[in-house]
């Protein structure tokens, strides 16, 4: 089941919904985000589609396993409003940066301000939800449900905001390519690096390979002594420092983190442990550039 | 492990070997796919009687090794993984001549004569290994202070380079320099599960975690380190290296580093101790794996779901912190600049964009926008820029608000903010990997500082402070001074004053420069300044001790011309007023001696102790004796100087002075018979101008000595009263004296209760007493390694200290490039007893001899005379200890030894005695540890060019050689030694020199000290008044052998050998 937010905006998106709609109602959707609930959910044209297992029930005559659709559509911007809000978003460097860091910039509804539709939802009018099962209450638990999942998808990529409001992915990539900053966007998404099979033909470790030992034997010091070992020397002063740094250039909730507490908190408790174990450095310090 | 454990382990250890069966230990790392091993294996000098097939005839067999390892100091983990275990057998390439293994460069140092001939190919020999599985064992091997029982185990030059590659790594990983990682396994290289499965999955794709170090982490360390690998750090091999195709093979260096940081830091990680709260909070992805240890219990299914998926996610995550890190070749950085006066609160932060390969080139992320117009940068670029912004601004959240620009390129702070900039956020943006470059005023070499100055000058003459009319100042002596506040010098107006303490802490601007108030400093100058914020009086002890910034580091002294003289000339910054060289001196004062000689005269002056700190073979003894000429010559009534030095120099000291001012007159308080009380001294040494005391009777006769009224106290060889609290101290301690010298040849800076010690005799009560200097000094040095306080403690004692060492490039200049001195001693009452029954023997025989065969008694008696002047041992030839203090002589020479060891010099010791020379090679390594070498006649041609060519070699350790006069005479070059010591005496000059010029010759930098050894009143003291007399003839004249003797008429041959008792002998 799905908790609490871990994102501003995830957590937006759920208020906005509430202030929509029965809060009570809502709620009592969220262990349907479960994913053994989900037979499936996904997105297609800019609306959720989704198959949730219900519950057998004998007093509305469901005597076996039910499967409901769930379909949930968001009002679209038009284009012609899409076509003064996207320029404006691209030359702002502060919402591309977001954008590029995989976050929804906090400033970002100022873009929309010249639309009756902002980026996220704000009224009744503006969702539209169907369910097969034979509920009349709206939301149903089962469309409730798949509001948690789509809002913990929103979490891990903003820019599906956009595909909601009509504005999907391509269209919005190319429209921003002719921005001064929104091209930034463009790189964002592909996947570098080596596949999978290439990464498996990388050995885990470091190879290492040999050489045919024959002149080294002639010379006798280059065998035992090789050259002078660098000098540890002493370092100035503690520097200041934040645990787990290297971490947090990418931010808290990582993609792979799929647990409720802080990713950041739990690392840097790690850290800082494995730091202060180790042993006192007996001489000196070793200075940061070699 | 328990502690009983431990010790069983240090005392079986401490039954192996002796130390002169040195020893050496190895260490190599063993890569495996799975992970890698880190070995120990040793190599020792003796051979193993039946070696098994294959193995290293030389090895360390596994009980050795492991005693070995203990006795080298490993310290035993927390944990049972920790502890050094058992190895397999493994296989050491080394080279060899084919049959045998060839030893290591370190053991050929310890062997008596060469196994192997010199070594033609590499070979594999199989060897015991004892398996290190965690960096602290391995730090903690040879660390333990230099105990003497490691002596005899030295430490191979692999091992010290694996040892410095993991406190490295170490570093990194104090630094938080890594991050999680998952490769892939292809279903092939899988490890089988522990346990069976329930049901039999088809084999797939499988994630390991671990950890991974950051790019620019570990390309540094393999730049440094790859270069400096010697291929024995990877020469185990777990399969018989000869059965390869292609011959033996060697390991990448680059690769084995890349691989032994990989697997070390994995397994650093992974095998911390964890409170299971901490790891709960990652149960469920694969974080969890990357800190299980193998010996948890495993379950079957990984305990998190490691798919592609979370592969690809954690791949990109880490691309985008590693790229930023180190790959993308633009690299944002971010440059502090001053605020205006007039609107102190804006500080700009400018954002510039330069690049990784060419750190000079920055163009301000301004210009970068405004050139986009004309030329449009590709999408990569202004992508790498925003998420470098981006990611910044995760670490200082401020940057954001520089973003919601058309071109965003800096942002404002004010005086608070920029000061937290400075302090925190500017080291943490670097250690992310970003560039940060901040004010020249907040670097360490660009600091201003405030301090608080009192100029001080000596009151008006007569104003009635009682030292004045003595002419000696003394520490006492009270002077004035006026405080200022000033800023790098410039005093600073009252109103720029209250500015500062109105701020108190942070980011002013003083003279139209900003500089940091730290915290706490200017309450310090307010404190000082309600406590000297008014003229007042210091004695010159503290004026002193403020001048050298004790205590408040923020106080400075500025002294008027007289006292700034005096200052200047105390911390030898000129204006010392020469003296000429005293009259009745015999000889020439070299230039640097005639400023020794004005200094100690200065100090005495001024009433103050000196230290005369000069290196070996400067000739510390002759500015003494210059001194108290100098002092006799202007005052002629005055008293006797007490001099305290080691018996075996005492008789060096009355026969210096006899040579350079025969004037002195000089006695010797020593022996049995010498005066018991006040009066009988008094009486005894009227007429001396220098009394001779050892450190023994010093302590002994305290009392006697104390009511004497001494002239000067000299104290020789000072380290002798390091000991603060020893009796020998407190007794020098309480001998008074209104003039007092310390000599010493070892630095003395550096050792801070010995400091202390010295000074409670020079300057008693100037460094304060022993608690406080314990408390307020020697701690937190110690504790903190405050080296500002190391700092003050020498500036406080360097006007006190002359220190002037062979390598300065003024006594260089001074200096010939050979030094040749006598070195006189006398015979212990044992050797003087043996001396006078040869010489007795002789007497009754001679007589009676003619011809051959008196010519056969003659050379024998020589023979034994040399013997007996050398060591009882020697003569007696009946296994008696060889012990320092049967000899005066021997003592003498190790105490040189001492300080060339402690200079870290070598020294060449020559002896025309096989015996002897195998005596003080036995002794010298007891003393020295594994570097001493004996060359003889009887050493084989290949140990020798071994020896040679491992004494010369730079990087191996300082040395001790000893040599016969005949063998290591000629030929063979050993300009590494810039000592040379003569331990008894050839009738031959150019013999001497020749042996002399084994130091003394091309290729030789340094200047040469050639110490012979003389012993007083005997043979060796005519043969060398012999030489002395012949010099100025031809050297020719005396020829090589001892021929010459035949033609001396008895007559002149019982004057060669008499002993003159009068001078011979001390007990």
């Amino acid at each position: 089941m799905p908790g609490r937010s871990k994102t501003w905006w995830g957590a937006e998106f759920i208020t906005a919904l509430e202030n929509c709609m029965d809060p009570g109602r809502l709620q009592r959707g969220r262990s349907y985000a479960r994913p053994s609930r989900q037979v499936y959910c996904g997105i297609a044209n800019g609306k959720v589609e989704a198959e949730i297992i219900g519950n057998k029930n004998p007093h509305y005559g469901v005597y076996s396993t039910p499967y409901y659709d769930v379909e949930i559509a968001f009002r679209k911007i038009p284009a012609t409003n899409w076509r003064k809000i996207l320029p404006r978003l691209g030359a702002n460097a502060n919402w591309v940066t977001h954008l590029v860091l995989g976050e929804v910039p906090p400033t970002i509804e100022t873009a929309f301000e010249d639309s009756k539709i902002k980026l996220l939802p704000r009224s009744r009018t503006e969702i539209h939800s169907s369910c097969s099962c034979p509920d009349y209450a709206n939301p149903c638990k089962h469309v409730a449900g798949v509001y948690f999942t789509v809002a913990a998808m929103l979490e891990h990529d903003p820019l599906l905001l956009f595909e909601f409001r009509g504005m999907g992915r391509e269209k919005l990539l190319e429209a921003m390519s002719k921005s001064d900053f929104g091209a930034a966007l463009l790189g964002s998404e592909s996947v570098g690096g080596p596949d999978l099979e290439a990464a498996m033909r990388t050995p885990r470790l470091p190879a290492v390979t040999v050489a045919p030992g024959e002149e080294v034997a002639e010379d006798a010091r280059a065998f035992w002594r090789g050259r002078p070992l660098p000098r540890a020397a002493a370092a100035d002063r503690q520097l200041p420092t934040l645990p787990a740094l290297m971490l947090r250039k990418e931010g808290d909730y990582p993609a792979f983190w799929h647990r409720e507490n802080s990713f950041l908190d739990a690392m840097s408790e790690i850290y800082d442990r494995v730091a202060n174990s180790l042993p006192s450095v007996p001489a000196g310090e070793f200075p940061p550039g070699e | 492990m328990s502690r009983s454990r431990d010790s069983s382990k240090v005392s079986r250890a401490s039954s192996i070997g002796e130390p002169a069966v040195g020893c050496v230990l190895h260490g190599a790392w063993i890569p495996v796919a799975s992970g890698g091993r880190l070995l120990i294996w040793g190599e020792s000098a003796r051979e193993l009687g039946r070696p098994r097939k294959d193995e290293h005839p030389f090895q360390l067999r596994r009980d050795e090794l492991v005693a070995a390892l203990y006795e080298a100091g490993a310290v035993a983990a927390n944990d049972r993984e920790g502890r050094p275990g058992v190895g397999a057998r493994e296989w050491a390439v080394v080279p060899g001549n084919g049959t045998r293994p060839s030893p290591s460069l370190e053991l050929q140092a310890e062997l008596e004569d060469q196994g192997a001939g010199p070594a033609a190919e590499l070979g594999a020999w199989r060897v015991d290994t004892v398996e290190i599985t965690r960096l602290p064992v391995l730090l903690s091997l040879f660390n333990s202070g230099s105990s003497q029982s490691v002596r005899s185990i030295r430490c191979g030059h692999d091992l010290r380079f694996w040892q410095r590659l993991a406190e490295r790594l170490l570093w990194s990983v104090r630094r938080h320099e890594y991050l999680p990682s998952i490769a892939p396994v292809p279903p092939g290289l899988q490890r089988p599960p522990k346990r069976r499965r329930t049901k039999a999955a088809k084999p797939s794709v499988r994630f390991e975690s671990g950890w991974e170090l950051a790019e620019f982490a570990e390309e540094g360390i393999v730049a440094a380190f790859s270069g400096a690998m010697a291929s024995v750090c990877g020469a185990l091999w777990m399969d018989d290296p000869r059965q390869v195709e292609g011959g033996i093979q060697l390991r990448d260096p680059a690769e084995l580093v890349r691989h032994f940081l990989a697997v070390q830091l994995d397994r650093t990680v992974r095998t911390t101790r964890l409170p299971v709260t901490a790891v709960k909070r990652l149960e469920g992805t694969f974080l969890r794996d990357a800190l299980a240890t193998p010996s948890d219990s495993v379950r079957d299914e990984p305990a998190s779901r490691t798919g592609t998926e979370t592969w690809e996610q954690w791949r990109r995550w880490r691309d985008r912190i590693q790229r930023s890190a180190s790959d993308a070749d633009e690299r944002i950085c971010f440059r502090l600049e001053d605020a205006n006066p007039a609107s102190p609160d804006a500080w700009r932060l400018v954002w510039l964009l330069s690049s990784r390969r060419d750190p000079s080139l920055l163009v301000p992320l301004a210009a970068f926008w405004a050139s986009r117009k004309s030329d449009r940068p590709p999408a990569r670029v202004v992508r790498e820029v925003l998420l470098q912004l981006g990611q910044a601004a995760r670490l200082y959240d401020r940057l954001w608000d520089g973003m919601d620009s058309e071109a965003p390129s800096e942002i404002v702070l004010d005086r608070d903010e920029a000061l937290a900039f400075l302090r925190r956020q500017a080291p943490i943006l670097q250690g992310a990997g970003f560039r940060v470059i901040v004010p020249a005023w907040w670097t360490v070499t660009g600091q201003r500082r405030l301090r608080l100055r009192l100029a001080a000058r000596r009151p008006a003459q007569g104003d009635g402070t009682g030292n004045a009319g003595s002419g000696l100042l003394g520490l006492d002596q009270l002077v004035e001074y006026e405080p200022r506040i000033v800023l790098d010098g410039e005093v600073l107006t009252q109103e720029e004053w209250e500015r500062i303490t109105a701020a108190k802490e942070g980011l002013v601007q003083v003279r139209g420069q900003w500089m940091e108030l730290r915290e706490g400093e200017v309450s310090r100058l307010e404190e000082y300044w309600d406590a000297a914020g008014s003229p007042g009086e210091m004695t010159l002890g503290e004026l002193i001790r403020a001048e050298a910034g004790t205590g408040p580091d923020s106080v400075e002294v500025a002294c008027d011309g007289e006292l700034g003289g005096m200052l200047s000339a105390l911390r030898g910054a000129g204006g010392l007023r020469m003296l000429a060289q005293p009259a009745r001196f015999e000889g020439q004062l070299r230039e640097y001696q005639v400023r020794g000689l004005s200094w100690l005269a200065y100090l005495e002056q001024l009433g103050f102790g000196a230290c005369l700190a000069d290196d070996m073979g400067l000739g510390k003894t002759i500015q003494v004796i210059a001194t108290v000429l100098e002092d006799k010559n202007r005052n002629p009534d005055a008293g006797p100087t007490l001099l305290i030095a080691p018996t075996s120099v005492l008789g060096n000291w009355q026969r210096e002075t006899r040579r350079f001012a025969p004037t002195l007159s000089t006695f010797i308080h020593h022996g049995p018979q010498r005066a018991k009380t006040a009066k009988a001294l008094t009486a005894a040494i009227e007429r001396a101008d220098i009394v001779i005391a050892s450190f023994g009777v010093a302590r002994s006769d305290a009392p006697v000595l104390r009511k004497v009224d001494w002239r000067r106290l000299v104290v020789d060889e000072s380290q002798n009263i390091k000991n603060p609290s020893a009796a020998v101290t407190k007794a020098v301690r309480g001998i008074g004296a209104n003039r007092r010298v310390a000599l010493t040849g070892t630095p003395v800076e550096n050792r801070l209760m010995d400091l202390w010690s010295l000074f409670s005799v020079l300057n008693p009560g100037y460094l304060g007493s022993m608690t406080d200097f314990r408390k307020n000094v020697e701690r937190p040095i110690m504790q903190g390694r405050d080296r500002a306080a190391v700092a003050q403690l020498r500036g406080m004692v360097r006007p006190f200290i002359l220190r002037r060492m062979k390598t300065d490039k003024a006594i260089i200049k001074d200096l010939p490039a050979k030094v040749e001195q006598n070195s006189f001693c006398n015979l212990t009452p044992e050797q003087a007893t043996l001396y006078e029954a040869v010489v007795r023997d002789l007497e009754a025989k001679l007589e009676a001899e003619s011809g051959i065969g008196r010519q056969g008694l003659m050379f024998a008696t020589l023979l034994r005379l040399k013997q007996i002047c050398n060591h009882p041992a020697q003569y007696l030839q009946d296994a008696s200890e060889f012990s320092e203090s049967r000899s005066h002589k021997l003592a003498r020479v190790c105490e040189m030894l001492d300080e060339i060891e402690a200079e870290g010099e070598s020294a060449l010791v020559f002896t025309q005695f096989a015996e002897v020379g195998k005596s003080l090679e036995a002794l010298f390594r007891r003393r020295y540890g594994g570097s001493v070498y004996y060359l003889h006649g009887a050493t084989p041609r290949a140990r020798r060019e071994h020896m040679v060519e491992e004494f010369q070699d730079p990087d191996s350790e300082r040395a001790i050689f000893v040599l016969s006069l005949r063998a290591g005479g000629t030929g063979i070059t050993l300009t590494r030694a810039n000592h040379v010591i003569h331990f008894d005496r050839w009738w031959n000059p150019a013999v001497e020199n020749q042996a002399t010029d084994r130091a003394f010759r091309i290729g030789q930098d340094k200047t040469v000290f050639v110490h012979k050894m003389v012993t007083m009143g005997t043979l060796e003291e005519r043969i060398d008044e012999l030489i002395e007399s012949k010099k100025s003839l031809a050297e020719e004249i005396i020829a090589t052998d001892e021929s010459w003797l035949a033609d001396l008429d008895n007559q002149s041959f019982r004057a060669l050998i008499a002993l003159d008792r009068r001078d011979a002998v001390l007990d």
